[in-house]
């Protein structure tokens, strides 16, 4: 076990060392000029000759890129991820405050993703051909049909155009961000309508994966022994079905997690939430280079680190991985 | 089945000049790894560990042996499907010991396999047709029509209609799988054909058709069979000369007549005594033997004789020594070579023997298991 | 030497017959079915996936004709008719005779735009596919037969392709050198080929095992022969199934990407930009964001019921029922 898991870090550290050098490749050496080009981007339009200098100094900017990969790991390390250059704040920082935004976005979708999609699927694989068996594969495919940013506009359009303005009820929000820590209940509320698009796509391919996970299960030869033994169809079902059957969605889950930290930026952008992504995507159109790889290495991490857990985790539940 | 003739040693063949095949050490280990990021190994499966023998040219060599014994491995060292780790093997006097895919491929051409598991052995999604063509499209040797012709040819000499060659493997029962297999490894006129358990997987009925098929082609080309199974009638029947593995090595080998009225190596009277025998009243009056313990790992092999931790003749030697393959008394023949220091005499009864040195098993065991011999 | 064995040829052979010939007497040919035509016959039983598959071939004719159609209509796709199209507070018209959907915030006809975007969605969609079920299937392929310490680095590239997370590095690389087709392209292909690779690896793995492959060895074959004959045959049954369910996840990439920006080139024509202006309107005139969903939605629904159906057809366990 020990020895599976220093294998596993290493692979981690190793993976956010090539992605770091990925991103350094694409924003200092894909992106030519000259050094006084290039530190024109990370300083914005308002930089004078001086403040341009600067920069070019503090991002090793005039040196040979392999001195300057050393130079941006040094920063990375240190927790410097550049500064803003509209507002003069260090990137790391305005990441951070956003961050509680998207976490709660992804978080609870997570949760009801699983609480919806997994016992979906389960009983879809328990009473196969039944209506509830059609019913769910129609969900689910008419679901994990719709690209995330449609449904929420869908849903934008039900809710809020139908229900809030035509009918009056007032019962969603169309958009806007109240802290956990102000009011939890207004933060919840605004967040179902998001919670809920993210969570019905995932879940509907998570009701798939679990359906075709246990049928596969359930034809084992096993499962016809517990039954010839029997045990009661719940425990043949519950005991040793879904065991192995939700192995394949830890894995997934562990990707998919990651996935949509980066995903966010659409549900964030649809209903107007202060979260990282949105401020990813302003900077874009502002052309604020430093913000754009901050958040890009940041948020590659956090899937690096996301597979990391989910690994170990599988490990811990399937010996099989532990030996392999 | 072509008669045997005098030879110089056990194992060997006729004169220098008809041996077909010789393999002399052969050895084959597979190593175990372990490491965080660098392999190292650390235990090694001693899968064959030094066998010799001579086939001649027309001869059908049966090999026999419990399962993990290496006789599988060893099949596929001489095919050339694995490197050996030690060891030569002379086709026709050429080396062909480890030589590179480029050298071997002519080799390839006179040394060819049949597979044990008929639904395995044929691509599923290859008409077969093209399974049975293969060979001539590998060694560019007929292609199109002719290549077409040659392959019903084939069919038909193995009992298939040559009109299904557009058929797909699915489509054909256990047996005729196999004659299809047969098909393909005929289709250059090899010289050596192994046979890898070629009848185990299929019915009894269909066994003894695909055994007569082998025979009568054996007849008709001039083959010389490996033949690799655990069923020691069908072994005898169609072998001029039996070898029994044991652990990686040879522990006895002679011809089919000598091995099974006169078997002299304790392992191989007790697989003998355990084939069924129709006849009830003679089945009463035999002893079997029972071998004590399980078959021990391939990776730490005994020290000595291999078997000597189950034998019920092992002594203190045994466990020093590893006795080589060499004739045993006086009146046996040559061809007759067994590997034991306490070999088996011709009315010695094994079943109540006692071992004289510590064995597998408790003591306890060892005489609950004696006491009930026989039956 | 003919070993007449009538009796063998009798045996039960298991499988379909064209016709069934009587015992060895037949001049005819007998064509065997192969697994591909079983296949067909399946899914023609299908009547969802034949609709689907109907929907499919119209909208690629669509998407091919779409100069002809707007020609018929009148309404250029990038003509602006702001008098016509617009009304006074510069909203779009709704549906009317001479806009058949109603017009987008530029003056365009609407279904001139969608018509259009059909074809960016569906090469794209098409496209990338294709592209990274080559590289995929090819990497697969080395790094499955080979193993070792191939297969270990080839695994681990792929790794490091999967866990970044796919928008975010669109989002940089469009920061950084801005909007195109073929950028669009690159990334889709970039992020969808580790599917490939790791169904194929999968099945390569345990197919190499089989002892088909050691009898080709036996006989001579190289590995290239091997790879290309005996291997990928096997393979094309799943490819095609996983193809037809990547297509719709490209488009749905393709539209994502062009929802928040960094798609194509306006004005080119797409359904995610359109999508985009739509969002804008939707409390005024709904319509105008209804049409391009249901654009969409059609397009990945037909897919994915295809390739559910194909799914099927090739693997009938899959749908099979548990006997209870």
């Amino acid at each position: 076990m020990l020895r599976f898991l220093i294998r596993r870090l290493l692979y981690a550290v190793l993976v956010l060392v090539v992605i770091s050098f990925v991103v350094f490749v694409i924003f200092f050496v894909l992106n030519g000029g000259t050094p006084q080009e290039q530190a024109g981007r990370f300083c914005g339009r308002g930089c004078g000759p001086l403040q341009l200098q600067a920069t070019v100094a503090r991002l090793h900017l005039d040196r040979p890129w392999p001195q300057q990969y050393l130079s941006y790991l040094g920063h990375l390390v240190q927790g410097d991820l550049g500064v803003d250059f509209s507002n003069n704040v260090p990137v790391l920082g305005e990441i951070t405050a956003r961050l509680p935004v998207s976490i709660s976005v992804a978080v609870g979708a997570a949760v009801i993703w699983l609480i919806i999609g997994i016992p979906t699927g389960i009983l879809a694989a328990t009473h196969p051909r039944s209506f509830r068996d059609r019913a769910a594969t129609v969900f689910g495919l008419t679901f994990y049909s719709i690209p995330t940013f449609v449904l929420g506009l869908l849903m934008l359009l039900i809710f809020y155009y139908l229900l809030t303005i035509k009918a009056n009820l007032r019962w969603f929000y169309g958009g806007g961000y109240t802290p956990f820590t102000q009011n939890p209940l207004t933060w919840a509320h605004k967040l179902i309508l998001p919670w809920f698009d993210l969570a019905l796509v995932y879940a509907a391919g998570y009701a798939r994966i679990t359906r075709g996970s246990m049928l596969d299960v359930l034809g084992e030869d096993y499962i016809r022994t517990a039954r010839a033994k029997g045990l009661s169809e719940r425990k043949v079902i519950y005991k040793h079905g879904l065991r192995s059957a939700l192995t394949p969605i830890v894995t997934i889950l562990g990707v998919d997690f990651g996935i949509l930290l980066a995903g966010t930026v659409i549900t964030e952008k649809i209903f107007t939430l202060p979260g990282v992504g949105a401020f990813t995507l302003e900077a874009i159109t502002t052309g604020n280079l430093p913000v754009i790889s901050a958040v890009t290495l940041l948020l590659a991490g956090f899937v690096v680190i996301a597979n990391l857990t989910v690994d170990i985790l599988y490990a811990v539940l399937d010996p099989r991985v532990r030996l392999s | 089945m072509t008669a045997t003739a005098t030879n110089t040693e056990p194992g060997a063949a006729e004169v220098a000049g008809d041996v077909l095949l010789e393999v002399d050490d052969l050895a084959k280990y597979f190593p175990i790894k372990q490491g965080i990021i660098f392999q190292r190994e650390v235990g090694r499966v001693h899968a064959v560990d030094g066998v010799s023998l001579q086939l001649r040219r027309g001869e059908t060599l049966g090999l026999v042996g419990e399962t993990g014994c290496g006789k599988s491995t060893l099949a596929r060292l001489i095919a050339g499907l694995y490197p050996s780790t030690r060891g030569s093997i002379r086709f026709e006097g050429q080396d062909i010991t480890n030589l590179s895919p480029g050298k071997m491929r002519p080799f390839r051409r006179e040394i060819q396999m049949i597979f044990q598991d008929p639904y395995g052995s044929l691509n599923p999604r290859r008409r077969v047709g093209s399974i049975i063509g293969d060979p001539f499209a590998i060694h560019g040797v007929a292609d199109g029509a002719e290549r077409r012709t040659k392959v019903q040819e084939l069919m038909e000499v193995v009992g298939l209609n040559p009109e299904h060659f557009n058929r797909f493997p699915a489509e054909f029962s256990g047996g005729q799988r196999q004659r299809i297999g047969v098909a393909r490894a005929l289709a250059l006129r090899p010289k050596l054909i192994i046979c890898d358990e070629p009848v185990s997987a299929l019915d009894v009925s269909i066994q003894a058709q695909v055994v007569n098929l082998l025979e009568d082609l054996q007849r008709e080309f001039n083959l010389t069979y490996i033949f690799i199974a655990h069923d020691l009638s069908i072994v005898r029947h169609v072998s001029d000369r039996v070898a029994v593995m044991y652990l990686g090595r040879l522990a006895e080998v002679a011809t089919a007549a000598d091995l099974y009225d006169r078997p002299r190596h304790p392992y191989t009277k007790a697989l003998l005594s355990a084939v069924p025998e129709p006849d009830p009243d003679r089945a009463q009056a035999r002893q079997r033997i029972i071998l004590i313990g399980d078959v021990p790992s391939p990776i730490n092999p005994p020290a000595g004789c291999r078997f000597h931790p189950r034998c019920p003749k092992a002594q203190q030697d045994c466990t020093e020594q590893m006795p080589e393959l060499t004739a045993t008394f006086e009146d046996d023949p040559a061809t007759h070579g067994t590997a034991c220091l306490h070999p088996v005499a011709d009315d010695e009864a094994l079943t109540y023997e006692q071992a004289s040195i510590e064995q597998d098993g408790t003591g306890a065991e060892v005489s609950a298991v004696l006491g009930h011999g026989g039956g | 030497m003919t070993q007449s064995t009538i009796p063998d040829l009798l045996e039960d052979s298991g499988g379909h017959f064209a016709d069934t010939g009587s015992g060895g007497g037949d001049a005819k040919r007998i064509e065997g079915r192969t697994p591909t035509q079983l296949a067909l016959l399946r899914l023609r039983k299908d009547k969802a996936a034949l609709v689907s598959g109907a929907v499919v071939i119209i909208l690629i004719l669509i998407a091919i004709f779409a100069p002809v159609i707007t020609a018929i209509i009148g309404h250029g796709p990038n003509t602006q008719y702001r008098h016509t199209g617009l009304s006074l507070s510069d909203i779009p018209v709704g549906p009317n005779s001479t806009f058949l959907l109603g017009a987008d915030d530029f003056g365009r006809d609407l279904l001139s735009r969608l018509v259009y975007g059909a074809r960016v969605s569906l090469f794209v969609g098409l496209v990338t596919t294709a592209g990274s079920l080559v590289i995929g299937v090819i990497v697969g392929l080395v790094a499955g037969f080979f193993g070792g310490a191939l297969d270990t680095v080839l695994s681990r590239i792929t790794d490091i392709f999967l866990s970044f997370p796919s928008l975010l590095f669109a989002i940089s690389l469009v920061g950084v050198f801005g909007q195109s087709i073929n950028l669009v392209v690159y990334i889709i292909i970039a992020v969808s080929w580790p599917v490939f690779m790791r169904i194929t690896r999968g099945q390569v793995l345990s197919l190499r095992e089989k002892e088909f492959v050691e009898a080709a060895r036996s006989l001579g074959s190289g590995n290239l022969r091997i790879m290309f004959i005996d291997i990928l045959p096997n393979l094309v049954a799943p490819l095609i199934v996983y193809s037809t369910l990547q297509i719709p996840v490209n488009i749905i990439y393709e539209s994502t990407l062009s929802f928040l920006g960094l798609g194509v080139k306006i004005p080119t024509a797409s359904w995610g930009d359109t999508l985009s202006a739509a969002s804008a309107f939707y409390t005024v005139k709904p319509t105008f964001l209804l049409f391009p969903i249901l654009a969409l939605l059609i397009t990945t629904l037909s897919f994915n019921i295809l390739g559910d159906g194909l799914r099927d057809a090739f693997d009938p366990r899959a749908a099979r029922t548990m006997a209870k």
